[in-house]
């Protein structure tokens, strides 16, 4: 669906992708993850026709994307951006009125859940329940391709939590593919599929999740003992205490020798070693 | 398609607020103005020797001030609404000529019915009107609508295209020669005579001159708006 070859984009001399090839090419729930600065949204505004390319190409559904032509098959609104300042109502039915396949009755079934106050002016709004209202106007458009930039930014637990669980009935209901970035890493992991990690505009992980689960661990004990194993893995970071070593893994499963365990890599933990250049080895 | 265009124009018109709040208190500031004037002169039968601008031609701030509206705030909006930019391109125009359509006819009524009152109950010298200096009022008022109509979009859509292109080089570059056009252009006779010519084109040629070739450059220039639309990272 999603096609991205040798894709480039610069502000200036500054680089904010560099030379990205990335296939997103089924349905599902896609979590792009990456530091701030990493180059998410750039990447979203590129997919979206928000933006020009500097070089390179996106095509969605075969379909190669500039800013003159916009897909109708994706529906991207950034995250807390100014709206007109109309009511919650009003703002929701002229997004139905200027897009092209939105779900009223979604939007309407998500303001009740949220508990938005409908005659509230978008200006009034807290900042949570502002980045709510823009969530709505991006998921209840039905097009083939989605993308949320930090929809849950500003949501409190609740808030965060009944946001996943619509997220998954939008899916079941519509199965498409949705782009979720966010901060909130292991939250959004109960929820997604696929995993993309992008750092300073290069694509370091796509990944199924279930594919991170297999192969993204951490062997622990002493440092003699787990340093020889690394030899031929792929170590994205390590952590010493005293003569105990934590390493942490992202490649193929190995049988641990007596003395070494294994134990799961959460997608923070991942994340913060795969991007977070701490190596204290 | 059609549907969201439409939509598009609708929610630019009702989010208007600042441009019709200036042409509104424009207008009231006028008309408590003619009134004074009225009391004056029926109390003291003094005429006025003030020539002011007609109360009609403040309507002509409503489409021209939507033009600094539109590319400067609700198109970016209207895009955070999940709206393509061939919504907003499309959903603009419609905008302006209903906005313009609008002002037109509202400056044609106060023309024909509202000046003459203010003229005869306030012994004023004269009203300042451009359908009537452009002499396009001599044409019938059918046919002074659409003059009127087809000037005034022209100048609407000129002033969307640069306001649009301002945060580029070229828009930039565009206000320098607008302004290198008028200051060069008029100081040399013949270049003058090219400004004098165009001028007349667009304001005083015969009618059907007049309405085709504003509506010829509303349509290039428009389009060539759609251009800098597409380059516009949003």
């Amino acid at each position: 669906m999603i096609n991205l070859v040798d894709l480039r984009k610069t502000y200036g001399r500054s680089v904010g992708l560099d030379h990205i090839t990335l296939d997103l090419p089924d349905t599902g729930i896609y979590c792009l993850l990456g530091r701030n600065g990493a180059g998410k949204t750039t990447l979203m505004k590129l997919i979206a026709g928000h933006i020009g390319a500097s070089g390179g190409e996106v095509r969605v559904n075969g379909q190669v994307v500039v800013p003159g032509h916009m897909p109708t098959t994706v529906n991207y609104v950034e995250a807390n951006l100014n709206q007109f300042n109309m009511s919650v109502s009003s703002l929701i039915k002229a997004a139905a009125s200027v897009q092209h396949d939105f779900d009223m009755d979604f939007a309407s079934t998500m303001i009740d859940r949220f508990r938005l106050p409908r005659a509230k002016k978008y200006k009034h709004l807290s900042f949570g329940m502002r980045t709510m209202v823009t969530a709505i106007i991006t998921l209840a458009n039905n097009s083939p391709v989605i993308l949320m930039d930090e929809p849950t930014l500003g949501f409190d637990a609740i808030m965060r939590e009944q946001f996943n669980a619509l997220l998954l009935e939008s899916y079941a209901a519509h199965p498409r593919l949705i782009v979720v970035s966010t901060h909130l890493i292991d939250e959004i992991a109960k929820v997604a599929e696929h995993l993309v990690i992008i750092d300073q505009g290069k694509v370091l992980v796509h990944a199924s999740v279930a594919d991170l689960d297999e192969r993204a661990y951490t062997l622990s004990g002493m440092a003699d003992a787990v340093r020889p194993l690394l030899v031929g893995l792929n170590c994205i970071g390590t952590t010493m205490a005293g003569s105990a070593m934590a390493a942490h893994i992202w490649d193929h499963r190995i049988t641990p020798p007596i003395g070494v365990s294994v134990s799961r890599l959460s997608l923070q933990d991942f994340f913060i070693a795969l991007v977070g250049g701490n190596n204290n080895a | 398609m059609h549907n969201t265009i439409w939509a598009a124009a609708r929610l630019n018109l009702k989010n208007l607020k600042l441009s019709y709040l200036v042409t509104g208190i424009v207008l009231a500031c006028t008309l408590i103005q003619d009134v004074v004037l009225i009391i004056l002169h029926q109390s003291t039968r003094m005429n006025s020797d003030q020539q002011s601008l007609g109360w009609g031609m403040y309507f002509y701030l409503l489409p021209l001030l939507a033009a600094v509206t539109v590319p400067l705030r609700n198109l970016r909006r209207m895009v955070n609404l999940g709206a393509k930019r061939s919504t907003v391109y499309w959903g603009g125009l419609v905008t302006y000529v209903i906005a313009t359509a609008a002002a037109s006819l509202l400056a044609l009524i106060s023309f024909y019915l509202y000046e003459p009152f203010v003229v005869r109950a306030s012994g004023a010298v004269g009203r300042l009107s451009l359908i009537d200096t452009f002499g396009w009022a001599s044409h019938g008022p059918i046919t002074a609508f659409f003059q009127q109509f087809a000037f005034l979009l022209l100048l609407t859509v000129a002033i969307h295209t640069v306001v649009l292109m301002q945060d580029k080089w070229y828009g930039w570059v565009t206000d320098g020669v607008i302004v290198a056009i008028i200051a060069v252009f008029t100081p040399i006779a013949p270049l003058r005579g090219a400004l004098v010519w165009f001028f007349s084109l667009i304001i005083t040629s015969p009618s059907a001159l007049q309405i085709g070739s504003c509506l010829v450059l509303t349509a290039v220039i428009y389009g060539l708006s759609r251009l800098v639309l597409d380059a516009k990272p949003m």
